[in-house]
């Protein structure tokens, strides 16, 4: 490795843009480092001396860095920036896991999916309420089950909805001036909480102890959107430490 | 030169160095040189994080060339970064008169 690889090296390890951003900058370096050896052979100096003058005037590796990342400031908007990107993707798992709640709805029943667990009880003013606002049902039960349906899909898929517009402005705002990549920790963080998640659900709705009453269909649904993202979480930071080895 | 004084009137510089025509880099901080007499001599790398700023106010635009077989970005002023430059010219000069007056009468 000679001392310019090594400085870019330095540098690309210090950098926290995306891919293609650090790519460019490193590129840059790359050429004018090449540059100023080409000048500094051509006065005279060997290549292995021109290069570490090259290396030496052109600043240290975690300044070049620190001012390519933007300092505190870009640290922080950043930071700001990957968790709105996170948190775009979980308003997107949300609005995925209702929509999965109803189409399972669909081939098995509202009942299921969304129905109280057996044995469940309700004040008779709940009981009221349920009936008349869902006066095709038969029973309570079947009147919750129908109410959580309805409430599944204008709460959480608008609470989705607002989520991710708030969440995509957020990360439009950051990234006009401090782009970035969602950093390798957090996605491993991701990865840990999306599983946990897909795992509590899983195991909740299998032994029919949601505690949010939002029936065994709507958990298992939930707990397999949780669970693809955190699979595609794991994927990416794969990828990622992939790319970083094979530079 | 203190390099705290140059980072302050680098955006300008680069600006000044650039409205001759374009240029990458390693062209932009040679000729900067050479025009301040080798008075400038800011660790050369600081140049790279200002011109990417500037590209992303639109004051300059980039490419990619690689005509003299080494791939290098190339960055010219944008009609914005022309008006932006001739505003940054008047006001230093301005602020040089003023401070050349108060020296001048001491």
């Amino acid at each position: 490795m000679t001392t310019i690889t090594s400085y870019v090296a330095q540098v690309r390890g210090l950098l926290h843009l995306r891919t293609r951003d650090a790519d460019r900058l490193l590129e840059e370096i790359e050429a004018h480092l090449l540059d100023a050896t080409d000048a500094a052979i051509s006065a005279g100096l060997t290549r292995e001396q021109a290069e570490r003058r090259a290396v030496s005037a052109f600043g240290p590796a975690t300044a070049i860095a620190a001012a390519a990342n933007g300092g505190p400031i870009g640290a922080l908007a950043r930071l700001t920036g990957s968790l709105a990107v996170v948190g775009a993707l979980g308003t997107v798992a949300v609005a995925l896991g209702t929509l999965l709640a109803h189409g399972l709805a669909s081939v098995t029943s509202t009942r299921w999916v969304f129905g109280l667990p057996p044995g469940s009880t309700a004040s008779a003013a709940q009981v009221h309420h349920w009936l008349a606002v869902q006066p095709s049902a038969r029973t309570w039960q079947g009147a919750a089950a129908l109410e959580n349906s309805d409430d599944s899909l204008l709460l959480r898929g608008g609470a989705a909805v607002l989520g991710l517009v708030l969440a995509l402005v957020v990360v439009a705002v950051v990234t006009r001036r401090y782009r970035t990549a969602v950093p390798t920790y957090l996605l491993t963080a991701s990865a840990l909480v999306l599983g946990l998640a897909a795992l509590a659900l899983a195991v909740s709705a299998g032994l029919r102890l949601d505690a949010l009453d939002r029936g065994t269909g709507q958990a298992f649904s939930d707990a397999t959107v949780a669970l693809i993202a955190a699979l595609g979480c794991v994927l990416v930071r794969r990828r990622r430490l992939h790319a970083v080895q094979s530079q | 030169m203190k390099d705290e004084r140059i980072r302050g009137h680098l955006d300008s510089l680069l600006l000044s160095v650039l409205e001759a025509g374009p240029a990458h880099g390693y062209e932009v901080l040679t000729e900067l040189r050479r025009r301040s007499g080798g008075e400038f001599d800011l660790p050369e790398g600081t140049i790279y994080p200002a011109l990417h700023r500037l590209e992303r106010q639109h004051l300059l635009a980039s490419e990619w060339d690689a005509t003299s077989g080494r791939r290098r970005r190339v960055y010219r002023l944008t009609a914005a970064g022309t008006k932006q430059f001739g505003t940054a010219t008047s006001e230093w000069r301005r602020f040089s008169a003023g401070i050349d007056a108060v020296l001048g009468g001491a």
